[in-house]
């Protein structure tokens, strides 16, 4: 493989370089990516010289070669592989660098700090922007889905400005929140206070060696979020837009014909035993019906739901001289929900700005600004997501309820609906106000400075500020029979209001790092940081609550003049640590590590309130060793262990402390009496969670790096787990306390592997990662029984019911089982399985003794897939993504028919359900939800496979020739391309998209995934 | 060397003078919340606990009292999912309906706050005399709370220290020993409740309040002789008078009249209930501003069950009845309770055309408890209903007096004049002289049915009169426009529904220390 590829770049060089002699004595150059994309800061270096330059944005360099008679050049970058070229002449030198697959020289991000990845001893991995660049990625957390090995990234809506995804490292191991701690720029963030073109890399702290640092909030891994910095050179423009058209993935579908509904409802009734609802008259009138507006047979999920539009431009200004360089960016997004008028707008601000006074001093800003604003349905309720609740309304709608009424005003049903108030979902989107404004800070200020040699001092100030105004105006709106033209009901149950609810937080945060640095005896390096840290949260909120507007039109408190409503509240929160971090290479080639976190947290009672975090690592590169020279499979071999504690502080802030509410009021003759009442339990007892995480990896390169493959064993112990115990209403009706209840137990491991290899102009490269982790509780002192149970030896969170073993055939099989206690079963009905009865045996009877764990919500394997090719000007990139051994339970409007005077799914059309004619059918005999049957409890027929395989996202892309390019003069660089997301599904799960929640069990207010379709441009200038 | 010094000095400078390093950085608490160590010094903060322990009445009422009635044949429910229709076809399970595990939360709630409220009642610097009437009231209170959910769910656990994490596994004690705790609470009660009280403090308890509570427990226990002393007792305050208008007991001008004894006090928009929303009628051409539900109808049955207006029982052939109108000329409480055809509701003729209204079920609407009557008036929004829920009024007291009397002695004056009392203000004439017992019972439970019709007291009346097997399994008719004839399916299983199922959570969150009722 070797010499034809030196040959093939020799021919690049000659076909390339004709005329470009130079009269001076310095070596011009241009250094490109594998697809002709200019690098900019290659160190380019002459061979057997101390002589080294860097490449400016455009990957130009000039090196005097002074009077070396032989030249060559050496010319490195983090991530690719190491090029030396002989220069002959004055020619001009143009030089492509091919990736490396295991970025072994890469600079990883770690806690307070940078390390090169070859000299890591702990888990950690990266994404880099190219991996996601120009992709519709509308939230940061979208942009690991199936890049890094250990993690479940699920996104469950496609709402624009509600759609980032949740992120679990390694399993889940707490009952509470289970997200990572994230830090953007070292200031503790969330993925909604950076544009995710903002984002140079994002590294994930996985084990305990490397996430320690961060001590108390560790415990569920760190993601640490870089933002792009302006580099050495002339001022450079990057210039991204693209344009999209958004779908569901999928819908659900309901009966849409109103006669087959009318019928199926019929048809249930009967199965009950009851007469008709809906009379043969009725059903007679409207099939001979033609107004389509009297006799509609309406589609709510598609008149609501319909392919939205996108689009999102961002500009980054960046360059620099020798002591300062800037990067400062602009972005907007404008997103337009798929639910008719939800839309979404993010304007944001970047700017980063890095100043070296001197050798020993420098200093720097980090700033990220955002302002988003989110237009939603007032119908449901304030919040992000609160159109939810509207698209419940949706399934509710039956297909007879009508649109408009012939004269334009919104209509409702002549027909005896069984929930005879109508929400009309069209007035419910077309009107009101649900407006959530969000305007977020998060950056800081830093120095360095250089005490001694090799000593340096950082002091880093940051802030996270959030301010939000959420306006909710519900108009009074009414529905009228397209028959007749009466009144029949107004819309929602709530009066004509408006509420302005405003909340801001603050997060200060201070922490100086003292960091020495010394090489002893050549031999010996060691690396010592020590460091201090203080954050203190503050919150506030009010809520202001007005109704007697005159009219639906104005929406300021002003407008409103009656029952005015205000409250209003704030909270405090302070964390303190000291740490530090000792490495120790010899020869780069033994590594061990240790770090120490002293933490204190006022969610936690004085006594309780400091942990000790301590890890220890090490690394062995065994490539370095002596032996391993001459043997040439191996480019790189490393085996590394890890061992630590780490602490989860994730609970109330004021769990620890008893406290009395105010609220409980009365109102003896009308008038106000304030009351106080006691509604919950403290515990002051309560401390961190702890985890004790071991981890040993496996890292190796063949091929010169081009093949990586990386193995980590992964085994993390989560005890003392905070979760507020299940307390039966008789202590009082009050919130259970929280404690430190229990132990789970995420074992497992991962594998993940990347590959590039050139063929003549084709490049490509393929990567693949895989998880596997078993869940388990292994200690919880009583068992906290509920739809979702914790027990000794199951998966947290398992899904615990009735276990059906089937559909009861005939009469003399239901006779011969045990059946449901106080309901009545026929054939047709749902059969379970009796396991126990009050002595622990079977009984003979199911009831509430009868439930067990039949599956669990967290998956067993999570796996993503990524390949990419080019191809002269032409690339092509596609990510995969997949989870398997997960389950989901979804019940609700959306699988059971007739819930509560709801439409009917059609998986309960004529056919599909059990009938005497009919008793193989895929499901029991049609009944309306509220039908005195077991069918419905939960039980695990309605439980489905969750597992699905999905291509996340296909991008092609056409970047013009450098040729062309430098013909244009002012444009250094265009790629045009095209983008799909989510594009395809693999997938056993029925009716809803599988990437969801999978306790959520109402698929109902599920916002629906989205497929994204994008064309963009990309210029430099 | 120097510069060194002075870069030295600026880190211990800037390490040790960092904002926060005081003291009190982690003493944070909740801004809005009191601590229990500061509170309980004075009597405004008695007052504050004790009004907490009356919010919780609430808890109990609200959702619960009309409700009560579409379990039995007085009314009708459409709507299961308002959380009490699978009762009335015995078909509830220990998942649900949602109504009854409202009612247990709600009054451990109520059990939870008073048992606070007596154990720091004794630490306030305060007056004694103010001192002793509030214990009083809270011993009340947890005596109806425990009175409310043992009624309903039989023996529950007997809690009254304070709430404590260790109570989760407390067992269900037995239904006489809850009675047993419930009168001793009373009794120790009414000696320090006040006789009146001014009107500022109207919704207060009363010594009549936990006297009639007295009578009622008694009577649901047929101890009929205390029952009768109890209920005496209250009368022999006279303090207490019918109302001369029975419409006008349940009118919001009227709140807190004579009659009352003990009621819920709702206000709207703080504290309020739905009653107009769940009876008011369900079209947009009556009530157009806000639009009732139709959850609660009266049946045939119960509209059936009105005398005529002479005291006579309706025939065909009854030469007070009116031909062309069976339900005309009837006892008056009749057109007081109920919404008929032919006759307004809210100036409009109800109902409005024979196919145009969607939300009857039963042919009739509920008058009594909402605002709507015959002339056009002004209409509630879902949720701003204010009309205090009564939970114990003097002709309650009455027939219960006479009840107790008639079971424990048989038929006397004092029996007839109570009833009489009621009848007289309702409009109808007295009880026939010579009733024997017998005969007196029955005119006694058809006087209780008609007289307090969504009050939530006939469930209770027909399971302790251990009747509610022929009484709840009875089909109610309808007679909408899209629903007619017997279309409800209603059962009563004596082996399990005299009873409600415990809400499975709680066996659950107890490790089944709590007991699922039997059959469940």
């Amino acid at each position: 493989m070797r010499l034809p590829e030196r040959l093939l770049w020799i021919a690049c060089f000659l076909l390339t370089s004709t005329g470009a002699f130079a009269q001076a004595s310095t070596i011009r150059g241009r250094v490109t990516d594998q697809t002709g994309k200019p690098l900019s800061d290659v160190t380019v270096s002459l061979k057997n010289s101390a002589t080294s330059t860097v490449t400016d944005p455009d990957g130009n360099f000039i090196i005097n070669p002074g009077q070396l008679k032989k030249i060559s050049l050496v010319v490195t970058i983090v991530g690719y592989g190491p090029q030396e070229i002989a220069v002959k002449g004055n020619e001009f030198v143009r030089v492509s660098m091919q990736p490396e697959a295991s970025g072994l020289n890469e600079v990883v991000v770690v806690g307070y700090g940078t390390q090169k990845r070859a000299n890591l001893t702990g888990a950690v991995g990266t994404v880099k922007s190219d991996a996601f660049a120009d992709r519709s990625i509308t939230n940061a957390s979208q942009a690991l889905a199936g890049q890094i090995a250990g993690l479940w990234v699920n996104q469950t809506s496609g709402q624009p400005g509600v759609d980032g995804a949740t992120i679990n490292i390694r399993g889940i191991g707490t009952f509470g929140n289970s997200s990572p701690l994230v830090l953007i720029d070292g200031i503790q963030g969330s993925f909604n206070s950076v544009n995710p073109n903002d984002i140079e890399s994002i590294s994930v702290l996985k084990d305990a060696s490397s996430s320690a640092i961060y001590g108390s909030r560790a415990a569920n891994g760190v993601i640490l979020i870089v933002t792009k910095s302006g580099k050495k050179g002339p001022l450079h423009v990057d210039l991204n837009s693209y344009w999209g058209q958004q779908q569901a993935t999928i819908l659900p579908k309901m009966v849409s014909n109103s006669v087959q509904a009318m019928e199926l409802y019929n048809q249930a009734m009967e199965n009950e035993g009851q007469a008709d609802h809906y009379s043969q008259n009725v059903i007679d009138e409207y099939k001979n019906g033609t107004d389509p507006l009297i006799y509609p047979n309406n589609d709510w999920m598609h008149l609501i739901i319909r392919p939205a539009a996108m689009q999102e431009h961002n500009v980054r200004l960046s360059g620099g001289k020798e002591a300062t360089q800037y990067s400062v960016s602009l972005g907007y997004l404008d997103q337009d929900g798929i639910v008719k008028n939800d839309q979404s707008k993010r304007y944001s601000l970047n700017f980063n700005l890095r100043s070296k006074v001197s050798d020993r001093f420098d200093w720097g800003i980090h700033s990220n600004l955002i302002n988003s604003v989110l237009n939603q349905s007032y119908y449901s309720g304030f919040g992000y997501n609160s159109t939810i609740g509207m698209l419940t309304e949706l399934v509710r709608a039956m297909p007879f309820d009508g649109t408009y009424t012939a004269d334009g005003r919104y209509a409702s049903t002549w027909v005896n609906a069984v929930n005879a108030q109508f929400n009309n979902p069209l007035a419910m989107v077309d009107n009101g106000l649900n407006r959530t404004t969000n305007n977020s800070v998060n950056g800081n200020a830093f120095f360095n400075l250089e005490l001694l040699k090799g000593l340096k001092w950082n002091v880093t100030g940051g802030i996270n500020y959030l301010d939000n105004l959420q306006e909710r105006f519900i108009p009074e709106l009414y529905v009228y029979d397209p028959k007749s033209g009466d009144l029949k009901n107004r819309i929602g149950n709530d009066s004509r209001s408006l509420s302005n609810l405003y909340s801001k937080s603050l997060l200060t945060t201070f922490y100086s790092t003292l960091t020495y640095n010394k090489k002893i005896l050549r031999d010996h390096e060691i690396t010592a940081l020590v460091g201090f840290n203080r954050e203190k949260y503050t919150d506030k909120y009010m809520n202001a609550y007005i109704e007697g507007f005159l009219s639906n039109s104005l929406t300021e408190l002003n407008a409103g003049s009656s029952n005015k409503n205000v409250s209003g509240g704030g909270t405090d929160y302070g964390i303190r640590s000291v740490f530090g971090r000792l490495n120790y290479a010899f020869r780069d080639k033994y590594l061990l590590e240790a770090n120490l976190r002293y933490d204190g947290s006022s969610r936690f009672a004085a006594a309780n309130r400091w942990g000790v975090f301590p890890s220890f690592s090490a690394g062995w590169r065994i490539d370095k060793e002596a032996f391993m020279q001459d043997q040439q499979v191996f480019s790189n071999l490393k085996l590394r262990a890890s061992w630590g504690r780490l602490g989860n502080d994730q609970i109330g802030l004021y769990s620890w402390i008893p406290t009395l509410s105010l609220g409980s009021d009365y109102y003896f003759n009308g008038q106000p009496s304030s009351g106080v009442a006691q509604t919950a339990v403290s515990n002051p007892d309560i401390t961190w969670e702890s985890a004790t995480k071991t981890d040993v990896g496996i890292e190796a390169g063949f091929l010169q790096n081009r093949l990586s493959i990386e193995f980590d064993y992964f085994n993390d112990l989560r005890q003392d787990i905070l979760r507020n115990i299940n307390l039966p209403w008789t202590v009082g009706d009050l919130a259970a306390p929280a404690e430190n209840l229990a132990s789970v137990r995420n074992k497992g491991w991962e594998f993940s592997t990347n590959y590039t290899q050139n063929f003549g102009k084709l490049r490509l490269s393929g990567g693949f990662n895989v998880t596997h982790v078993t869940n388990e509780v292994v200690k919880i002192p009583d068992p906290q029984i509920g739809f979702l149970i914790l027990k000794e030896g199951e998966s947290m969170n398992a899904f615990y019911m009735w276990k059906a073993t089937g559909i009861f055939k005939s009469q003399q099989e239901v006779d011969n089982s045990p059946v449901p206690v106080g309901r009545t079963t026929l054939p047709g009905d749902i059969k379970f399985e009796d396991i126990s009865g009050p002595d622990g045996k079977p009984d003979g009877k199911i009831d509430a003794d009868d439930r067990q764990v039949v599956g669990k919500p967290i998956p067993t394997w999570t796996y993503g897939i990524h390949l990419s090719a080019a191809y002269g000007g032409f690339d092509l990139g596609v990510l995969m993504q997949g989870v398997a051994g997960v389950q989901s339970y979804v019940g609700g409007e959306l699988y059971f028919p007739f819930l509560n005077g709801a439409g009917v799914p059609d998986r309960w059309e004529a056919g599909n359900t059990w009938t005497p004619d009919n008793v193989n059918a895929k499901l029991p005999r049609l009944l309306q939800y509220s039908a005195p049957t077991w069918n419905y409890e939960n039980n695990s027929f309605w439980l489905q496979d969750a597992s699905f395989l999905r291509i996340k996202n296909i991008q092609i892309g056409y970047s013009l020739p450098d040729k062309l390019i430098s013909t244009l003069k002012v444009i250094k660089g265009l790629r045009i391309y095209a983008n799909g997301q989510n594009l395809f599904t693999f997938t056993k799960f029925e009716g809803l998209d599988p990437e969801r929640f999978p306790t959520n069990t109402t698929g109902a207010n599920q916002y629906p995934n989205i497929r994204i379709i994008t064309g963009g441009v990309n210029i430099k200038f | 060397m120097k510069k060194c010094l002075a870069y030295s000095l600026m880190f211990v400078v800037v390490i040790f003078s960092l904002p926060g390093c005081k003291k009190d950085f982690f003493d944070l608490y909740p801004r809005d919340q009191l601590s229990p160590g500061s509170f309980w010094k004075n009597a405004d903060d008695a007052h504050a606990a004790l009004t907490g322990c009356y919010n919780s009445v609430w808890n109990v009422t609200a959702n619960v009292l009309p409700y009560l009635d579409v379990l039995t044949p007085n009314a009708y429910g459409e709507y299961p999912w308002e959380g009490w229709k699978d009762i009335s076809k015995g078909t509830q399970t220990p998942q649900g309906p949602a109504g009854p595990a409202g009612v247990w939360e709600g009054a451990f709630r109520g059990i939870g706050r008073t048992n606070t409220f007596l154990a720091n009642i004794d630490k306030p610097e305060m007056d004694e005399g103010e001192r002793t009437r509030m214990k009083s009231e809270a011993l009340f209170l947890r005596a109806y709370y425990y009175f409310t959910v043992s009624n309903y769910f039989g023996g529950v656990p007997l809690i009254t220290d304070p709430p404590d994490v260790s109570q989760a596994t407390a067992p269900r004690s037995s239904k006489e020993d809850i009675t047993a705790q419930v009168l001793k609470d009373l009794d120790e009660a009414i000696p320090g409740l006040p006789l009146t009280i001014p009107a500022e403090e109207n919704g207060r308890v009363t010594q009549g309040a936990a006297l009639g509570l007295k009578a009622r427990v008694l009577l649901y226990e047929s101890r009929w002789d205390e029952a009768a002393a109890a209920a005496k007792a209250v009368m022999d305050l006279n303090v207490y008078h019918l109302f001369p208008s029975y419409r006008g007991l349940f009118l919001p001008q009227n709140e807190n009249n004579s009659e009352v004894i003990f009621d819920v006090q709702f206000k709207q928009p703080e504290y309020p209930s739905a009653w107009d929303t769940y009876l008011g009628i369900y079209d947009g051409n009556i009530l157009t501003a806000a639009i009732g539900w139709s959850s609660i109808e009266p049946t045939t049955d119960f509209v059936d069950e009105y005398e005529m207006k002479d005291g006579s029982v309706w025939t065909a052939s009854n030469p007070v009845a009116d031909p062309a109108d069976k339900y005309n000329n009837r006892d008056p409480r009749l057109d007081q309770t109920i919404f008929r055809k032919g006759k307004k509701y809210n100036g409009v003729p109800y109902p409005v055309d024979a196919d145009g209204f969607p939300g009857i079920y039963t042919g009739f609407s509920f008058k009594k408890y909402t605002v709507y009557d015959t002339a056009a008036g002004p209409q509630v929004d879902y949720n701003k209903s204010e009309i205090n829920g009564i939970i114990l009024r003097y002709a309650d007291v009455l027939l219960m007096y006479a009840e107790a009397k008639n079971e424990s002695s048989g038929v006397d004056q004092s029996v007839y004049d109570a009833v009489n009392a009621v009848r007289e203000r309702a409009g109808m004439p007295d009880l026939p002289a010579g009733l024997n017992q017998d005969q007196m019972r029955d005119r006694i439970r058809h006087e209780r049915r008609i007289e307090f019709v969504i009050e939530g007291l006939y469930y209770s009346d027909v399971r302790r009169w251990k009747v509610a097997e022929s009484v709840l399994s009875r089909d109610v008719e309808l007679d909408g426009s899209y629903k007619r004839g017997i279309m409800d399916d209603r059962s009563f299983d004596p082996a399990k529904d005299y009873v409600w199922p415990i809400p499975q959570r709680e066996i659950d969150y107890s490790q089944k220390a709590i007991e699922q009722n039997p059959n469940y």
